[in-house]
């Protein structure tokens, strides 16, 4: 798939485009497994913007967010890498995107949105930006078998019964 | 003799003496129509400068409930234009498990 391989740290340059040059702009966030580590993301963040340039368009930012817990499974994991790409780029390019993103087995979700159907190519490019990602919260301790004894005795049995059997004699 | 005649407008209920003493829904009545609860503001149309982002997700958060379904308007007091924004970004970050589709994921 990469044609040229790269040195670490170099990034592909943007090409340029003729002066009013009106290209579409799209952002794709793509969800990468959570076991990769922070060089492997580097790198398939520079695979992904060679890609893009080499079809033609033009990546404007890139934000990493980091490792972030997910609301339900993605590959079996709870925690994904999330990447975010700004780009401009034809309407074919995202296709083809999309098409290489589906032959990566580390990529467990990607959604591409069209924010505008025409902007000029002249737009600057940013530097990108890494996030921290969801701060690994530390483990809850368990609860004292202790405490909960104690409770029982207070209470008379088990809290959270809503039968409203209370007045039923053992 | 004409009387009753003059008096029904053929719509039931308002018939002379048949107890049609229904009233029609005021105009412009709140939710519910009962006088009770002051009228919402769509919050996006009072402040212009709050986007919806489906990437926010912890904005998105104020319109799902408990078991992660989508807030109906009448209970949000967003405008239909606002509101479809905000139900197709919920969706986008659902995808992306910004959002949870359901309160119970196995």
């Amino acid at each position: 798939m990469d044609q040229t391989t790269q040195a670490a740290g170099e990034t592909s340059p943007a090409p340029t485009f003729p002066e009013g040059t009106k290209l579409r702009e799209y952002e794709t966030i793509f969800a990468l497994k959570a076991d990769l580590g922070d060089e492997a993301v580097e790198k398939f963040k520079e695979r992904i913007r060679a890609l893009i340039h080499r079809e033609g368009g033009k990546v404007i930012k890139v934000t990493i967010w980091g490792k972030k817990k997910t609301q339900y499974e993605l590959g079996r994991q709870t925690r994904a890498h999330y990447l975010h790409f700004h780009f401009l780029g034809g309407s074919r390019l995202v296709a083809e995107v999309e098409r290489n993103l589906r032959m990566f087995d580390d990529v467990v979700r990607y959604q591409s949105i069209k924010l505008n159907d025409e902007v000029d190519a002249s737009m600057p490019v940013e530097q990108d930006v890494k996030l921290a990602g969801d701060v690994d919260q530390p483990e809850r301790p368990a609860r004292e078998e202790r405490e909960r004894g104690d409770r029982r005795e207070e209470f008379g049995g088990e809290g959270g019964d809503t039968d409203g059997d209370e007045m039923e004699s053992a | 003799m004409n009387s009753t005649k003059e008096r029904s407008s053929g719509r039931p209920g308002d018939e002379a003496g048949a107890g049609g003493g229904r009233r029609r829904g005021g105009g412009g009545g709140g939710a519910g129509g009962s006088g009770f609860g002051r009228k919402k503001v769509c919050r996006f149309c009072a402040d212009r400068d709050l986007k919806i982002d489906y990437k926010e997700a912890s904005a998105l958060k104020l319109f799902i409930t408990e078991r992660s379904k989508i807030i109906p308007r009448r209970i949000s007091g967003n405008c239909a234009v606002h509101q479809r924004q905000v139900s197709q970004a919920i969706k986008r970050a659902r995808v992306l498990s910004l959002l949870p589709f359901t309160v119970t994921h196995s």
